[in-house]
C-alpha cells in the first residue's frame, strides 16, 4: 500500500490514512475526516471536499502532486560554514535557469507551495542574486524544526514510440544549521529527519580540515572548527541506531560526499583533473565523469586531509560517492559582501543529478 | 535673712520721679517698696509696706505731691499683691520677663564691647518714661557682660587735606596705608623734608605712571611735615581704619587695634588697644551719644576741597571754639597767607619767566582751590613751536615742526589747515595730512598747547601743493585695443596717458582707448593728473604705471577624449598654448554651442562645468560627473581672458565604464570568464585573439561574442580554444539605431593546453595491459609516466609508482606494460603528461583501476 512521509514531522502515513476537509458546500466544513472515508469521491455528508489532505499527525497540508508523486526527502548536513544555505539557495537556482538548466533541456523547476515559494525569496534568492551577499546561518534544530523547502523537477523522457512524456519528481530538501552537526547530541534530535531522507549530501569544508586551510590561506576569522571526520562518522552512528538488521551491516542510503569550496582548491589538483574539465552530465548523468570525479576526490582526501576518511565512510555507508563543487565560484570578499562578479557555480549539481540518477528520475550513461 | 530699710536716695530716684513723670506703680511693686523680686519673707514685706506708707506724708517728699498721692492710691492693692504669696508670684515673674527682654536688648546693644558710656545709660532711661531706672539698666549690664563704662579721651580726629585722594594714589603704589609707605620706602613718622626730597629725585628720572604718583604722595607728605600735621595725618589713618570696621562688629575693632598697637604707641595715642578700640567704638557714626557737631562736617567738606578760605570762615564763625580747633584755624590762616605772599610773587613773575610763574601757580593749586590762581595759569600761554615745515609724500603731506620751549603742565600740540583741524592733539612732532585737497597751495599752522591751553601764536609752514594721482585705474585689453579709465581727484582738472614714454593720442578726461598695439604684446601706461596751478601753470603728478596687452585668440581643444573608470569621469586633452580648458557637461540632446571663438560668458552659458574631483596635471581630468542619465557630452572650452575657443564634444557614457574583476577560469578546453558589469550596462563584447592582443571590440583578426548580463549572470561565459597562448578582452556594448558603441577594452592573458585523451586496456585476458595514448588533434605527443598506486589514484606524475616512462612521439602511442603482483588491488593508474603544454585526460575513468 502507498505511503507518504509528511515533510514536516516526517511520520510515515498509509495514503487512505491522510486527511481530508469537508468542502464549502458542506455544513461541516472544514471538518477533518481519513482519506478512506470518501465515498465516491464524497465527504462523509455527502458533498465535495477540499482538495488537499493533511498529516493526520501534525495537521500540515501536503500538496497533491507530493503525496501523488511520492516526494522524494533529502537531508543536506554539514559542518557550520560549509555552505548548506549557500548551496540550496544556489542549486534552485541553477536547476531553473542555469548550466543545468541549460544542459538538460525540457526540464523545469518549480518551487512547491507559497511557503516554500516565499521562503526562497526571502532566505536565498534576494540576499544572493539580488544583495549579493551571503545567507543567513540556519537556525538550530534545538530551536527550530528544519523547515522544508519543497520543489517540484519535471523531466521530458522520450516515450517508447518517439513521443516524449514529462515525468515530474517532488524534491524536499532540509536545509540544517552547522552547529547541529558538530555535536552528537544535536545530532540525535535530526535522526527522524535523516532516517526518513531517501539521500543524504554531506557537504564538507575543506577550510575546516587542517593543512588545507594553511595551504590556500584562511581568512583567520573563525577559530574553532568542526572535525569533518567526526561528522560522518556520527552520521554514520545515528543512522546505525535505526537501521533494520544486523549489527555491523552497511547503509544502503545513498550518501553524497561533497567537498566545497572548489574555487580555493582547484591549484591542487592538477590539469588532467577532472574538476578541471567540463562537466560531462548533459542531458543524462554521466557516471563515467562521476566516477572519475569520485576517485579524484578520494585520493585528495587521502593525500590532503585524512586517509581514514574514506575508510570510515566505507565502514557506515554502502552507496556513497565523492563530488567536488564551489556554490559561489569565488570566495566572498568580505562577511557580508558576495564577489561583485557575481554567482558563478561550478559541478555544484553533481550530488543531486547523482541522487536523481539513483532515484531514477534521469537516465545515466556509461560506467558502471 | 535681711532686714527691709528704707533708702532716701533709691526712694526718690527710682520711685518718686518716675511716678511723678507719669510712670504706674503697679507695674513694679518691688521697686515701690524697695523690696528685691525674690522676697519670700513676710515680715521683711510687711515692714516694706509701713516703712514705704509713712514715707507718703513725709515733708521731705512735699516737692513729689502727685507722686505721693498715687502712691498712697496704689498702696491697698499692692498690699493685696505682695501679701499674697501667688499674686507676689505671678507679679514677680512679670517683672522677671522684662528684665530678661532689657538684658538681651543690653547684649545685643554692647555687640561685644565692655560696656556703656553714662551718657548713653542716661539716654535710655530718660526715653523708657520712668520704666526703667539707671539701677536696673546698670544690674541689665552687668547680666549682660557689660558696665557702664566711659570711653578714653581722644585726640580730635580731622580728615587731612586732599586724604581721599593720597589714599588713592597709595593703592595704586600697592601700599595699604600711608603709614605702611612711610615705614617701607622713608623713615616711618619721623620722616624729614631732606629725605621727602632726595626720594623725589630719585624719582625725577622716570616719568612711569607709578613714578608720578609717588611723587604725589610725597608732596602731600611734604605739605603735612610742613604744618607739623603728619602725625595727626597718621593717627587720623588709625581711626580711620578703625572705623571702617565698626560695621563688622566691636570684636573686629578691637583685634584691628590689638594689630595697630606699635603704631599707636609710635603715635601717642593710648597704649591699650582696648581702650582706643572701645573710644572708637563708642563714636562710630549713629551713635547719638558721641556724634560730631554740623559744623565739623562743613570744615571737613571745606578742607577736602582745598576751600581753605571756607574752612577759616566755619571756624570763625563758632563760638567757644575748642583749644584744640582755634589752633587749626591758626595754622589755616597762616598757611593763607603764604600761599597769597607765593601768588603775588608769581604774578611777579610771569613777566619774566612765565614758566616758573606757571610752575609756582600749579603748586599752589595744589593746596589751595582759588579762581584767581586758574585764572593766572590760562593767563601764561605756552610759547608756540620755533618752526614747521611741509612736505607731499605719497599723496599725502607730512607736517613736522620743532618743539616748543615750554616745560611745565602737558605739553602738546594742534595743527590745522585753515579752520581744518588736521590733527586736535598729538605730543610727538609730526602730522600727517591724508586727504589734502590737490592743486592748491596750502599752508599749516602749529599750536602748543598746555594742558589743552593753545599758544598765543601758532607756528606756519611754507606752502606746500599737493598733485594726487588719478584713482581707481584700470587697463583692458581687448581683441584689437586696450582700453583704460580712472577718476580724476579732487582739484586735477585732466590727465596725461603716455606709452612707453610716448603720448597716446586721444585721450580724454577719464579714459583712452589705444588701437596702436598688437596682439599678445604687453605695453607698459603712464597716466598722471594734470592740475592748474594758482599761478596759471599746470603741474601734474608723478603718475600711475600700469600694463596690459591685447587679448589673445584662444586656441580650441580638438583631440579631447574621455571615459568613465570606477564611477569617476577621466577625460584627456592636448593642453593648448595659453589659456585655461575648461570642460563642460551637457545632457545627450542639449544644445551644444558651435565650435568657435566667442565671448567666454557665451561659451560658457549653457554647460555645466565639470568641477576636478582630484587634481590631474596638465590635459587631464578626474571628476563626478553632475548629470543624470547614462549618456553625457563633454564640451571643452579654451577660455582666454574674455575669449573663449569651443572644442569638439566627445559622449561618453556611464554604462562605457571599463568591467572590473575580468577572471578567467580553464576548464580543459574551454575558457570560463566572469566579471563585474559597469552600471546600466547589458550587454559586453567578449574577445579573443591568439597571440596577440585584440586591437579593439572590433578587431578583424579576433574573434568576439557578445554576451547579455542576464546570460552571464545565470549561465556564465564559456569559449572553447584550442591550444595557445590567447588574449582575451571584455568591453561594454551600447546599441542604438545607428552603430554600436563599446566600452574601454580589459584585457586578460591565458594560455590553453593541448588534450590527448588515453585508454588502459588488456589485450587478453591474464595478458598484458596496453596504453593507449591519442592526441586530439594529431599533434606531437609529449614524454609520459604511468603512474600505479594501491587503492587510491595517484595524484600526479611524482605519487605512487611508475610503471611506465614513455617518451615524446608521434600520435598515437601504444605501451604494453604489467602491473606488478606485489601491488595491493585495488590498483589505480594514472597517465600524466610530463609537458605542461599537454594534458592527458582518460577516456574511460572506471579501466583504471586493476582489480
Amino acid at each position: 500500500m502507498a505511503t507518504t512521509t509528511c515533510p514536516y514531522c516526517w511520520t510515515v502515513h498509509r495514503r487512505a490514512d491522510l486527511m481530508m476537509r469537508c468542502g464549502e458546500r458542506c455544513d461541516h466544513r472544514g471538518e477533518l475526516f481519513p482519506e478512506r472515508s470518501l465515498k465516491e469521491g464524497r465527504c462523509p455528508h455527502g458533498k465535495q471536499p477540499q482538495l488537499r489532505r493533511a498529516c493526520p499527525n501534525c495537521g500540515n497540508e501536503l500538496l497533491r502532486e507530493y503525496v501523488e508523486c511520492g516526494g522524494r526527502n533529502i537531508a543536506v548536513i554539514g559542518s557550520s560554514d560549509s555552505g548548506k544555505s549557500t548551496w540550496v539557495g544556489v542549486l534552485v537556482r541553477e536547476f531553473q535557469r542555469g548550466q543545468v538548466h541549460e544542459r538538460f533541456d525540457g526540464m523545469t523547476l518549480n518551487l512547491l507551495g507559497e511557503r516554500s515559494r516565499e521562503r526562497y525569496k526571502k532566505d536565498f534568492e534576494i540576499p544572493l542574486f539580488e544583495d549579493s551577499r551571503p545567507v543567513l546561518p540556519t537556525a538550530s534544530a534545538v530551536r527550530t524544526t528544519p523547515e522544508p523547502l519543497l520543489f517540484s523537477m519535471r523531466f521530458t523522457r522520450p516515450g517508447r514510440f518517439g513521443s516524449n512524456r514529462i515525468e515530474p519528481v517532488v524534491t524536499v530538501f532540509y536545509d540544517t544549521a552547522g552547529e547541529d552537526v558538530a555535536r552528537a547530541a544535536t545530532l540525535d534530535q535530526l535522526i527522524d529527519y535523516l532516517e526518513s531522507a531517501e539521500g543524504i549530501i554531506l557537504l564538507l569544508d575543506p577550510m575546516q580540515m587542517r593543512g588545507v586551510r594553511q595551504l590556500v590561506g584562511g581568512s583567520g576569522a573563525k577559530t574553532k572548527f568542526t572535525e569533518q571526520l567526526d561528522v560522518v562518522t556520527r552520521l554514520g552512528e545515528v543512522l546505525s541506531e535505526r537501521a533494520k538488521g544486523r549489527v555491523g551491516k552497511l547503509l544502503k542510503k545513498p550518501l553524497a560526499i561533497a567537498l566545497t569550496k572548489l574555487d580555493l582548491l582547484l591549484p591542487t589538483f592538477g590539469p588532467e583533473s577532472p574538476l578541471r574539465q567540463p562537466s560531462r552530465h548533459i542531458g543524462v548523468y554521466d557516471q563515467s565523469d562521476g566516477r572519475d570525479v569520485h576517485e579524484e576526490v578520494r585520493a585528495w582526501l587521502d593525500e590532503r586531509y585524512d586517509p581514514a576518511f574514506d575508510r570510515t565512510v566505507r565502514s557506515f555507508f554502502e552507496v556513497y560517492q565523492y563530488f567536488g563543487l564551489s556554490a559561489l565560484g569565488a570566495p566572498p570578499v568580505s562577511g557580508t559582501q558576495l564577489s561583485p562578479d557575481g554567482v558563478h557555480p561550478y559541478r555544484l549539481e553533481d550530488p543531486m543529478l547523482w541522487l536523481l540518477s539513483r532515484f531514477g528520475v534521469i537516465r545515466t550513461r556509461g560506467g558502471r | 535673712m535681711s532686714e527691709w530699710r528704707f533708702d532716701d536716695t533709691v526712694f526718690r530716684e527710682d520711685v518718686l520721679k518716675p511716678v511723678q513723670d507719669g510712670w504706674p506703680p503697679k507695674d513694679d511693686l518691688f521697686r515701690v517698696y524697695l523690696l528685691p523680686t525674690d522676697v519670700a519673707d513676710e515680715r521683711t514685706i510687711t515692714a516694706a509696706l509701713a516703712g514705704i506708707n509713712s514715707q507718703f506724708t513725709n515733708q521731705r517728699y512735699r516737692g513729689f505731691r502727685r507722686a505721693c498721692e498715687s502712691l498712697r492710691a496704689q498702696h491697698q492693692a499692692a498690699t493685696v499683691v505682695l501679701t499674697d504669696p501667688a499674686r507676689r508670684k505671678s507679679h514677680r515673674q512679670r517683672i522677671d520677663e522684662l528684665s530678661a527682654k532689657l538684658t538681651e536688648s543690653l547684649r545685643q546693644r554692647l555687640n561685644g564691647a565692655p560696656g556703656l558710656p553714662s551718657a548713653e545709660v542716661a539716654a535710655l532711661v530718660k526715653s523708657s518714661k520712668g520704666t526703667l531706672t539707671r539701677t536696673a539698666v546698670r544690674a541689665a549690664l552687668v547680666r549682660a557682660g557689660g558696665a557702664e563704662l566711659d570711653p578714653a579721651e581722644l585726640p580730635a580726629l580731622v580728615e587731612p587735606v586732599q586724604w581721599i585722594e593720597t589714599r588713592g594714589l597709595l593703592s595704586q603704589l600697592q601700599h595699604d596705608s600711608l603709614w605702611s609707605y612711610l615705614a617701607t620706602v622713608l623713615n616711618g613718622p619721623s620722616t624729614t623734608t631732606t629725605e621727602i626730597g632726595r626720594r623725589r629725585d630719585e624719582l625725577r628720572v622716570s616719568r612711569a605712571a607709578e613714578a608720578v604718583a609717588e611723587t604725589a604722595v610725597l608732596k602731600r607728605a611734604q605739605l603735612w611735615i610742613d604744618a607739623g600735621e603728619l602725625v595727626a595725618a597718621l593717627r587720623y589713618e588709625v581711626f580711620d581704619d578703625l572705623r571702617a570696621k565698626v560695621n563688622f562688629g566691636y570684636q573686629d575693632v578691637a583685634a584691628g587695634a590689638k594689630a595697630a598697637g606699635g603704631r599707636l604707641r609710635q603715635l601717642g595715642l593710648p597704649a591699650d588697644p582696648a581702650l582706643v578700640a572701645y573710644a572708637v567704638w563708642c563714636a562710630r557714626p549713629g551713635n547719638g551719644g558721641n556724634r560730631a557737631p554740623g559744623w565739623q562736617d562743613d570744615y571737613q567738606q571745606s578742607i577736602s576741597e582745598l576751600r581753605l578760605r571756607a574752612a577759616v570762615a566755619v571756624l570763625d564763625a563758632q563760638p567757644n571754639l575748642p583749644k584744640e580747633w582755634a589752633e587749626r584755624r591758626d595754622k589755616l590762616v597762616k598757611q593763607l597767607s603764604a600761599l597769597d605772599a607765593e601768588v603775588v610773587r608769581c604774578r611777579a613773575l610771569e613777566s619774566t619767566d612765565v614758566e616758573a610763574a606757571v610752575e609756582g601757580y600749579r603748586r599752589i593749586r595744589e593746596q589751595l582751590a582759588d579762581p584767581d590762581v586758574i585764572a593766572a595759569i590760562e593767563r601764561c600761554r605756552p610759547a608756540e613751536p620755533r618752526s614747521a615745515a611741509g612736505r607731499v609724500t605719497d599723496g599725502q603731506v607730512v607736517i613736522s615742526w620743532s618743539p616748543s620751549t615750554s616745560r611745565v603742565g602737558r605739553i602738546e600740540y594742534r595743527v590745522t589747515r585753515g579752520s581744518t583741524v588736521v590733527c586736535a592733539e598729538t605730543g610727538v612732532c609730526e602730522a600727517v595730512d591724508a586727504s589734502p585737497p590737490g592743486g592748491t597751495a596750502l599752508v599749516y599752522s602749529v599750536h602748543t598747547l598746555r594742558d589743552g591751553n593753545p599758544s598765543a601764536r601758532a607756528a606756519r609752514t611754507a606752502e606746500v601743493t599737493m598733485l594726487a594721482e588719478v584713482a581707481g585705474l584700470e587697463l583692458h585689453g581687448g581683441p584689437a585695443a586696450i582700453s583704460g579709465r580712472w577718476t580724476l581727484p579732487d582739484g586735477a582738472v585732466g590727465a596725461t596717458v603716455s606709452r612707453d614714454g610716448k603720448p597716446v593720442p586721444g585721450a580724454g578726461l577719464t579714459t583712452f582707448v589705444d588701437r596702436q598695439v598688437r596682439p599678445g604684446v604687453t605695453y607698459q601706461y603712464l597716466i598722471r593728473a594734470r592740475y592748474r596751478l594758482s599761478a596759471g601753470a599746470a603741474g601734474y603728478s608723478d603718475g600711475l604705471s600700469a600694463t596690459s596687452s591685447c587679448q589673445e585668440v584662444p586656441v580650441a581643444v580638438t583631440d579631447f577624449t574621455a571615459e568613465f573608470q570606477e564611477g569617476e569621469l577621466v577625460a584627456s586633452w592636448k593642453p593648448p598654448p595659453s589659456g585655461e580648458v575648461q570642460v563642460l557637461e551637457f545632457a545627450a540632446g542639449d544644445q551644444l554651442p558651435a565650435p568657435d571663438v566667442m565671448p567666454a560668458a557665451r561659451a560658457m552659458r549653457n554647460g555645466r562645468p565639470v568641477r576636478p574631483g582630484t587634481p590631474g596635471g596638465p590635459g587631464q581630468l578626474r571628476a563626478r560627473s553632475v548629470t543624470a542619465g547614462n549618456r553625457v557630452v563633454l564640451l571643452p572650452v579654451t577660455v582666454l581672458g574674455e575669449l573663449a575657443a569651443v572644442g569638439t564634444p566627445y559622449a561618453v557614457d556611464v554604462r562605457h565604464s571599463p568591467v572590473r574583476g575580468l577572471r578567467l577560469r580553464r576548464l580543459g578546453s574551454t575558457v570560463e570568464l566572469t566579471w563585474e558589469w559597469p552600471a546600466g550596462a547589458t550587454v559586453a563584447r567578449v574577445v579573443w585573439r591568439s597571440a596577440a592582443k585584440p586591437s579593439g571590440p572590433t578587431d578583424p583578426d579576433a574573434a568576439f561574442r557578445d554576451v547579455t548580463k542576464v546570460t552571464h549572470d545565470s549561465k556564465g561565459v564559456t569559449i572553447p580554444v584550442p591550444e595557445g597562448d590567447y588574449w582575451f578582452g571584455v568591453c561594454t556594448v551600447i546599441r542604438d539605431d545607428k552603430e554600436d558603441s563599446f566600452g574601454p577594452l580589459v584585457l586578460t592573458g591565458g594560455s590553453m593546453t593541448a588534450t590527448a585523451r588515453y585508454t588502459v586496456d588488456r589485450v587478453r585476458r591474464r595478458g598484458p595491459w596496453v596504453l593507449t595514448v591519442e592526441a586530439e588533434h594529431g599533434q606531437e605527443l609529449p614524454p609520459m609516466t604511468l603512474r600505479a598506486k594501491a587503492g587510491v589514484r595517484p595524484t600526479g606524475p611524482h605519487d605512487g609508482m611508475e610503471l611506465e616512462s614513455i617518451k615524446a612521439g608521434p600520435s598515437p602511442i601504444r605501451v604494453e606494460f604489467r602491473v606488478p603482483p606485489e601491488l595491493r588491488r585495488p590498483v589505480h593508474l594514472k597517465a600524466c603528461s610530463l609537458d605542461d603544454g599537454v594534458v592527458l585526460v582518460a577516456s574511460r575513468p572506471d579501466q583504471l583501476i586493476v582489480r
